[in-house]
Parts: C-alpha cells; structure tokens; sequence
C-alpha cells in the first residue's frame, strides 16, 4: 500500500505542480478577504525616517533595480515619491543599473497619477529631477558622494542642472536630508547606498535601504553596523512600511497570497520527500 | 472585463506566457522568447552605456576639455590584438594595471573598514545591553551572545575542516556548520519568496493590464 502511495506520489508530472499556483493565485486574488500584514520594528523606525525629513528639503532616491524588482518595490517607490510631494520635498533620482533609468520614468509616472486627485503638482525641474545612469561602481558612488554637481552637469535629458531650480543649494551629497535607495541588486558586490556610505565621510545625511526579499541577507550586516540607518528588507517589511505610509495600498494581499504561494510550495517539498521515503529511497 | 487596446501590453503579455511555457517543457516558442529577452537587454544597455557614457564624453572633449581623451585612448588600447607577434600588444597591460591599481587604492581601505572592521565590531560590541532604566536587557544580551557564539563557530568550522582536531574542537566546529546551514536555509527562503512574487506581478500584469480585471 505505502509503496503505492509512494508510486504515486512521485508519479505526478512535475509540470502538473503549477496548476495549483494558478487557482491559488486566482482565487486569492478575487475574493474579498481581509489581510492584516505584521509590522515590524523596522517598518517603524523607516517611516519614521521618512516622517522626520522636514517639507522643503532635498533627498536623494537611488533606484537599482528593474523589472526583477518592479513587483515588490515599484508600489512602495511610487507612494515614498508621493509623501514627499506632498510635503514639497525635492527629490534627485539617480540610477546605478541601466535598467534604472525606466524605472524611474514609470514610478514617478504612477506617483504622479495618484497625485491627480490632490492638489499637488509635482513638476520636473522644480521638485524632482532625473540624473540619470551613473556608472562606474565604486568610482562613481565615490563622486556621486562628494562634489555631485562638478561630477554631473546635465540631466538624463540633457537640461544643465544649474538652470533647475531643484539643485538650488545642492552643490555635494552632504547637502542632501536623506539617502533612500531602492535596490534588487548589488553594485559591485555592495549595495549602493552602503557603498556611497563608504565614499561619502560625513554622518549628516540618514541613508534608507527598501530592498527585494533575496538581498536581505546581503543588507542586514550593514544596518547592524551603522553603514545604513534605517532598513525595510523582504516584501514582508516593504509592504508593511507602504502601508503605514499610505492605508489604501493593497500590496499586503499581494504579499498573502505570497505567503500562500510559499506554504505550497512547503507542502510539495515535503509530500516528494514522503513519498521516496516510502518507496524505500534514501 | 475590458480587452487592453495597447499593442505593447499584448506583446509583453505574449512573452510572459511564451517563457511560463517553458515549465511545460523545452519548445520552440520559449527559446525565441529567450533569444529575444538577452537580444532586447544587450540593445537596451548598449543603448543606455552610448547615450550616458559615450556621447557626453564627446560632447566634453569637443568643448575643450582634453583630459577626457586620456580614458577613452585607456579604453581603445585595450582592445589591441594580444598576439605575441603583435610589437604593442604588451600596451594593453598598462590600462588594466591603472584600472586595477585605482580601484585597489579607493577601495580596499574602505572595504576593509566596513566589511572587516565595523562589522566585527557590530558582531561583538556590546556583550551586555544595559537599557534606560540601568537593568541587563536578557532578551538583547542572549542575541548578542547568540552572534558571538555564530560568529567564532562558524570560523572555527572552516579552521577544523581541515585539521584532526578532538571532539570539543570538533564539536564546536559542528555548531558554526549549523549556522551555515541556517544562513543558507534562510537565503534560498528569501530567494525563492523573491521568485514568487515576481511570478505573482506577472499574474497581475496579466489580469489586470491586459483582461483590465481591477480588484
């Protein structure tokens, strides 16, 4: 009997184990269940970064990541942009990936949409400006980290930066209220904001970490060193952090039906691994 | 339900469907959509590497600024031929050098600092948390310990792989193998949950661009 059920068991197709990703998916996402995602300590203390940068100063937004990450970050991007407009807090993005530069284009795009029902106009050149792709590893984040507008002149559109009114009074990193990357990869090895940390020698500028659930382990010993200050890591953080930020976001079923993903995925390990041991595998 | 009208969006709808085909088995229709992707990357980024890097490089040395010819004749020389007959072929190691001896000065004091010396600090520094009120902190100081202890095992593990050590040494080096196996236990958790929930936004793209599903 057991060695029938073992027979059976690893007789199933493995491309037969999808289906029922698709009806978890499926199902999840059209019923109206109500989730509730934990917060942790580090959702926390970012948004209370993000709450401590006073209306009228000027940040820096790393984005580093493209369409990998675009579903576990891109919602989060676009409603950090979003608080910031609506505290008239000027905005430079800077990309340290290629894929960077499209990314960018579309979270703005999307923050922009959601700013239509306020009455916020968040315009380029006066509140955000887009630096563009900065290569050159290392190199760069070291020039990226002092002297900025002696490093870059121009836009990604080719706009001299001392004609925008947004780089009024921001001659070098240290004139910045906060760093904010957002990455699902590593600049030679190091994420970027720690290694614009690296370069950059002055503490007076906090440094944010959102990044994608398979960099964490990659990010974490900096936080504990004091390289970054603040850090939401995982989906689960980023979802949490999102939805202190802003209440309407649905990201938190996104991040249940993960979860639920996941718990099959769990459950299909462990019934393969039964059923060799009952047909008498090692 | 609302059809999409955006070309782009059947097409990018398309290819999401053409590389899931690829769980069914290897086909015809996944290897173009393959082919496609690393063909539509290698454009995009020597698009992007042209108009960042190339074009205001130019633009820099047609305004005056001759200094930018010094990397840019660094770059073509590293492409000379590397035959031995070739009488220059040995100028191609000047370029690399500078490369790898600039990179080596900015870097590696900085890396060491961060990556050696803070984060040892980070690992053991405090060994007792005292909070506000002057108690111990057990909850904290137990987690400190737990690092400690993860820390030193797991350099030990690697130090008894390769001595015959006795069974204490031996032991304490099974413990840093364990927190090995944790920490790659729990990278492939955070990797794989990375992979569900790119799987999952092409659902939705699917659902909701294309079908114009809004939930």
């Amino acid at each position: 009997m057991t060695e029938k059920i073992g027979k059976f068991l690893t007789g199933i197709p493995s491309w037969y184990l999808i289906i029922p990703v698709f009806l978890i998916i499926g199902i999840l996402r059209f019923s109206n269940i109500a989730t509730v995602s934990p917060v942790s300590e580090e959702s926390r203390h970012v948004v209370e970064v993000i709450n401590g940068i006073k209306p009228g100063s000027k940040i820096m937004v790393l984005v580093n990541y493209g369409p990998e990450g675009r579903a576990e970050l891109e919602e989060s991007l676009s409603t950090l942009i979003t608080t910031f407009a609506k505290k008239e807090v000027g905005i430079v993005f800077a990309t340290m990936v290629p894929a960077g530069i499209e990314t960018i284009s579309m979270s703005v795009e999307k923050s922009l949409g959601m700013l239509k029902a306020t009455e916020v106009r968040y315009v380029y050149g006066r509140d955000y400006i887009n630096l563009g792709y900065i290569a050159g590893g290392p190199v760069a984040a070291g020039m990226l980290a002092g002297k900025l507008t002696e490093m870059r002149k121009k836009d990604v559109y080719g706009n001299e930066l001392k004609n925008m009114p947004v780089m009024n009074g921001i001659n070098s990193f240290e004139d910045f209220s906060g760093l904010f990357e957002f990455s699902s990869m590593k600049i030679d090895d190091v994420p970027g904001a720690v290694l614009i940390s690296m370069m950059s020698g002055g503490q007076n500028v906090v440094k944010t970490v959102f990044c994608t659930s398979d960099n964490v382990a990659e990010v974490i010993p900096f936080l504990r060193s004091g390289s970054i200050n603040a850090m939401a890591g995982g989906f689960r953080n980023v979802v949490a952090a999102t939805k202190l930020l802003n209440p309407y976001s649905n990201d938190d079923k996104r991040y249940f039906i993960c979860t639920a993903v996941l718990f099959y995925i769990l459950i299909v390990i462990v019934t393969g691994v039964i059923g060799k041991f009952l047909r008498g595998r090692e | 339900m609302i059809l999409s009208t955006d070309i782009g969006v059947w097409i990018a709808s398309a290819l999401t469907i053409a590389v899931l085909s690829g769980l069914f088995k290897d086909n015809r229709v996944f290897r173009l959509t393959e082919s496609v992707f690393i063909g539509v990357s290698a454009g995009y980024f020597g698009c992007v590497w042209l108009i960042s890097i190339i074009f205001p490089s130019i633009d820099e040395a047609a305004n005056g600024n001759m200094m930018i010819l010094i990397p840019i004749i660094a770059g073509l020389i590293l492409f000379l031929p590397r035959s031995r007959e070739s009488r220059y072929s040995k100028l191609v190691y000047l370029p690399a050098a500078s490369i790898s001896l600039l990179y080596i000065a900015i870097a590696l004091p900085l890396y060491f600092e961060k990556y050696v010396y803070d984060m040892i600090s980070a690992s053991i520094i405090p060994l007792i948390y005292i909070g506000g009120d002057g108690r111990v902190v057990w909850d904290m100081t137990v987690n400190s310990w737990i690092s400690i202890l993860g820390t030193v095992s797991v350099m030990w593990f690697f130090v008894a792989r390769f001595y015959k050590l006795g069974n204490t040494a031996h032991f304490f080096g099974e413990i840093g193998r364990f927190y090995v196996l944790v920490a790659l236990g729990c990278t492939f958790g955070y990797t794989l949950l990375s992979r569900v929930i790119l799987f999952t936004g092409r659902f939705d793209f699917i659902v909701t661009e294309l079908f114009g599903f809004r939930f």
